[in-house]
């Protein structure tokens, strides 16, 4: 163990230049490459991230999540309790959305995207509406059914959907929330799932599109399962997201923590976990925690005049259970959060944990900083760019 | 008024959609022909550019574009209308009001008839609903293009137990193709489609409380919430409008109330043609115009008590001098060679130019860009007119000080055109002064000098003209920019009178601008001197011949713009700040 806590020391000594930064990560994740980290090749990983990088900001337009599916199928609830915050139960009141809604989901440091509500009223393969302006820029395409209702409809649409939708954009991840599950049985569920994966697949095979991909969640706004779903629709969107993993795995084999998760602290959405598999109750637990946290530090944490934020650097919490497991919650960045679960003995060496924490968020903010760096650099060319074209400017027209 | 005025719909379940609308038809127009061919695109589009105005029989004889129509535009068919998106039952005949005094109809169903107003009143119904914000959800906005139409929408909400949120959304739009005859008429409509909708609500809220008061559904959606009652997608109908509202005749108010908003709307504004922005010369025209009525008033008031002050008011007595002249003249020339149609005038710029040859020319129309005085002597009056009526075109109306005709030299300062008789001595200052050109009339010793064609010409070929000033210009000087435009203009024969008019008054109004500009620059803002070059290179005009050109036409500028900018920029550093 002391070795881990002498070897990410280089780091502080170098810190000139993107690439020799993406150095040290990848140097990093060779130090720690322990008897656990599943990870085949760390190098490949982090190659990808790089080279992921340029792509996203090129644009300069956030990557749009898209809600669509039938009327009531619930997207609009989706969207408000996901980010929101609004309670299950009040989405019963919702009013049908008639307009396309339009949310800037950019409080995090790597999350930064556009969620785009549909009203499944409206047609927008109508000539009327440019669809193909709504899917180039388009991320995921979240497809929302109602497990509860007769779906055919629903598949019909769906298929129509994912078929133009790839015509314009083979980049789009397509995603299947087969919603309202809490009012089926857990055979049914699975029923359901298999049923809805198997249509909707045979559907695309018969169009001979068999290399569109559809990912499919059960998920429900009534328990935690909608946050993970729109947790790994997100995951999918984030290009660092080997990197992440990668250090996550590295922090967790060498502090004896089981599970780690980095999560936006406002949605919920965990954007990164080592990679053990993520068990439902643990990530309950979780949310649940980041819930407590905030909600007294927002009670009882702020100034009288409401001025300050209710989490900041400081912010951390421990809460022991009584299955000998402790569960431990610290600062990332000022949006993310780590959230671990550690066994009561591992939890002793506490010294140990908080300088591999400490080490972990070097790392994590040296990776939004070279996101900042690309950002930056990116602005500057597209000045000169836009400089270069405005120069051709023809000469005044002469009268006569 | 030639709009259409719509209630619209966000169903819950079909999404927007039109329920109600009223049209305006015309007194069927005697189209015979357009009866028996189906007609033709260009037509229509013809007939919309006037406003929305189709007659919906034309639709009955072109079966080829109803077929269209029904697989083209999302037309609802009759499976997919629900209570919630129809107004008037299927076999409802409509309403339908007559305006005797303009045999005008107003007619109300539930789509509009023809097909290419039901594709526009579609369009506008969705962009209402479900494309166009409004701050505040419920509101008034506008928005449109030429192709489908302006459009002033009002969306508000319904009070509604059963629907989703407890409310349903709707929307009051009018449609009209004249962009700015519908911005005009927003105040009118937003207080009177306001009213409509505030009815409407009222009767819906009392429906509402009723309702609610029976059976609170809050607490019974809670309660059901995980009955799969609520998870039927098909399971609750939508209500109709008339229920929400328990109003019988609500259509037929409706219908009323759109009639009678379409009927008010268009007698409220009538519509007039307006020219552009005044010219600078229209302003300078104006100003001359109350100068001289101004001037009469007081001559009339002061006439009586201070006859001794006559001879301080030149002009006046010499325009009566003036009246006299051309009337002894004319006589007098008249006995020469007596031709009605054929007096020997000049019609045009092009027709001067041809007569005096281009070099004389452009010397004279030199001077006369210049501010130089232009003495004219001869013993046609008539000549000399039309030869200054055809000069000062070249000038803005404030540069030109005119003496048509006088038995005495006058000096520079009080005319830039002077008409003088043969036999008038001019001062030989004058005659050696660079800042004067002189054209003398001589009668021609052989009338076949000019070997013109026209006839027209004729009458001037009896006259030989002179143009000498103090200093010729010299052939190689570039001379002002405005003066080679102006030659360009009169050389190219492409260009007919009218269009080489018109040119002239864009030059003018060109280089008018430039003189303004000047004028902010150097008089109201005191720039340095280095800052003024510059300016004057920007504008094209650093040349020494364009600055004194822009010097004089200075003085031309109306005393309204010039005060105005006094006025409004008061100190310099004021604005130098601004720039």
């Amino acid at each position: 163990m002391s070795q881990v806590l002498g070897k990410p020391q280089p780091q502080d000594e170098d810190d000139a230049e993107e690439e020799e930064e993406e150095d040290e990560l990848v140097g990093l994740a060779d130090y720690g490459d322990g008897p656990d980290s599943s990870d085949a090749d760390p190098d490949s990983g982090t190659e990808e991230g790089v080279l992921d990088f340029s792509d996203p900001f090129s644009t300069e337009v956030k990557p749009r999540i898209l809600l669509m599916g039938l009327r009531r199928s619930g997207k609009s609830s989706i969207q408000k309790v996901v980010f929101h915050k609004m309670s299950p139960n009040e989405t019963l009141f919702l009013e049908s959305t008639n307009k396309i809604c339009r949310e800037d989901v950019s409080n995090s440091s790597f999350v930064n995207f556009q969620i785009w509500d549909f009203p499944g009223q409206i047609d927008f393969f109508d000539p009327t509406f440019d669809y193909e302006m709504i899917f180039r820029g388009t991320g995921a395409l979240i497809f929302v059914i109602d497990s509860q209702d007769d779906y055919m409809e629903a598949l019909a649409r769906l298929h129509l959907t994912v078929t133009r939708a790839y015509k314009v954009n083979t980049d789009i991840n397509f995603e299947v929330f087969i919603h309202k599950v809490d009012g089926l049985s857990d055979d049914h569920k699975i029923e359901t799932q298999r049923d809805i994966h198997q249509r909707a697949n045979d559907d695309l095979a018969d169009a001979g599109l068999e290399k569109i991909h559809l990912s499919f969640y059960l998920t429900s706004i009534y328990d935690h399962s909608i946050f993970e779903a729109f947790s790994k629709v997100v995951q999918k969107l984030i290009p660092q997201l080997p990197t992440l993993e990668n250090l996550l795995n590295i922090f967790i084999s060498n502090s004896g923590i089981e599970k780690a998760f980095l999560f936006d602290v406002v949605s919920k959405i965990y954007i990164a976990t080592d990679s053990t598999p993520v068990d439902m109750q643990t990530y309950e637990l979780c949310c649940d925690m980041i819930d407590v946290v905030i909600d007294i530090s927002c009670i009882y944490g702020l100034k009288e005049d409401g001025a300050g934020t209710p989490y900041d650097k400081e912010s951390t919490a421990i809460i022991k259970l009584n299955n000998t497991t402790v569960l431990y919650l610290k600062e990332v960045t000022k949006f993310l959060a780590l959230v671990c679960f550690v066994r009561e003995e591992s939890f002793e060496r506490k010294g140990l944990i908080d300088y591999n924490f400490h080490c972990f968020r070097k790392a994590i903010h040296e990776v939004f900083e070279v996101r900042m760096k690309v950002v930056k650099s990116r602005k500057v060319q597209n000045r000169l760019q836009k400089k270069k074209r405005a120069t051709p400017n023809g000469t005044p027209r002469v009268l006569l | 008024m030639n709009a259409i005025v719509a209630l619209c719909h966000f169903c819950e379940l079909h999404g927007p959609r039109t329920l109600f609308c009223t049209e305006v038809l015309h007194a069927p127009l005697p189209q015979g022909d357009g009866n028996e061919d189906s007609p033709g695109q260009g037509e229509q589009a013809e007939e919309e550019e006037g406003g929305i105005q189709m007659n919906s029989r034309m639709r009955a004889h072109s079966p080829a574009e109803g077929a269209s129509v029904e697989s083209s535009s999302p037309g609802p068919k009759k499976s997919d209308m629900c209570e919630g998106c129809r107004s008037l039952a299927a076999g409802h005949p409509g309403y339908i009001s007559h305006d005797k005094e303009t045999s005008i109809k107003y007619v109300s169903h539930q789509h509009p008839s023809h097909p290419q107003l039901f594709s526009i009143v579609r369009q506008a119904c969705v962009r209402s609903l479900s494309c166009e914000v409004c701050p505040g959800r419920e509101g008034p906005i506008f928005f449109g293009d030429e192709q489908h139409g302006f459009v002033f929408s009002h969306t508000f909400f319904i009070k509604d137990s059963l629907a989703r949120g407890f409310q349903r959304w709707y929307s009051i739009i009018t449609i009209m193709m004249d962009r700015i005859y519908l911005i005009n008429s927003w105040p009118f409509l937003l207080g009177k489609v306001r009213g409509i909708i505030d009815e409407l609500q009222g009767k819906a809220l009392k429906v509402f409380e009723a309702e609610q008061f029976g059976c609170p559904q809050r607490a019974q959606r809670m309660n059901t919430a995980f009955t799969p009652f609520l998870h039927q997608r098909n399971g609750n109908a939508a209500r109709s409008l008339t229920s929400l509202t328990s109003d019988d005749n609500l259509w037929a108010c409706l219908h009323t109330s759109f009639a009678w908003l379409l009927k008010a709307c268009g007698s409220r504004l009538t519509e007039k043609l307006l020219e552009g922005a005044p010219t600078e010369d229209t302003l300078v025209q104006m100003e001359k115009l109350a100068d001289l009525e101004e001037e009469s008033e007081s001559w009339d008031n002061s006439e009586a008590e201070e006859e001794e002050k006559a001879p301080v008011l030149p002009e006046s007595t010499e325009g009566r001098e003036l009246t006299q002249g051309p009337a002894e003249s004319s006589s007098l020339s008249g006995c020469g060679s007596w031709q009605p149609r054929k007096l020997p005038v000049f019609k045009s710029l092009r027709h001067m130019r041809q007569v005096l040859g281009a070099p004389s020319f452009r010397m004279l129309a030199w001077h006369v860009l210049m501010g130089n005085q232009v003495i004219w002597k001869s013993r046609d009056v008539d000549l000399v007119q039309s030869a200054f009526e055809v000069l000062r075109t070249m000038l803005p109306v404030g540069c030109v000080r005119i003496i048509p005709y006088s038995s005495q030299y006058e000096e520079a300062y009080r005319c830039n055109f002077l008409g003088l008789s043969p036999h008038v001595q001019i001062p030989p200052h004058v005659l050696s002064s660079e800042f004067a050109v002189i054209v003398e009339v001589h009668a021609a010793a052989r009338s076949t000098l000019h070997p013109v064609g026209c006839e027209d010409d004729q009458s001037l070929s009896k006259y030989e003209f002179v143009v000498t000033s103090g200093s010729p210009v010299a052939a190689d000087r570039v001379g002002p920019t405005i003066l080679n435009k102006i030659e360009a203009a009169l050389t190219n024969q492409n260009l007919s009178v009218d269009v080489v008019d018109q040119c002239l008054v864009c030059l003018k109004e060109e280089w008018m601008n430039k003189v303004k500009v000047l004028f902010k620059f150097t008089k109201v803002d005191s720039r340095p001197k280095e800052d003024t070059q510059k300016l004057l290179s920007i504008l094209g005009a650093s040349e020494e011949d364009n600055v004194k050109l822009l010097k004089f036409w200075m003085t031309g500028l109306s005393k309204t713009y010039k005060s105005h900018l006094m006025s409004t920029v008061r100190s310099p550093t004021a604005s130098e700040s601004r720039n």
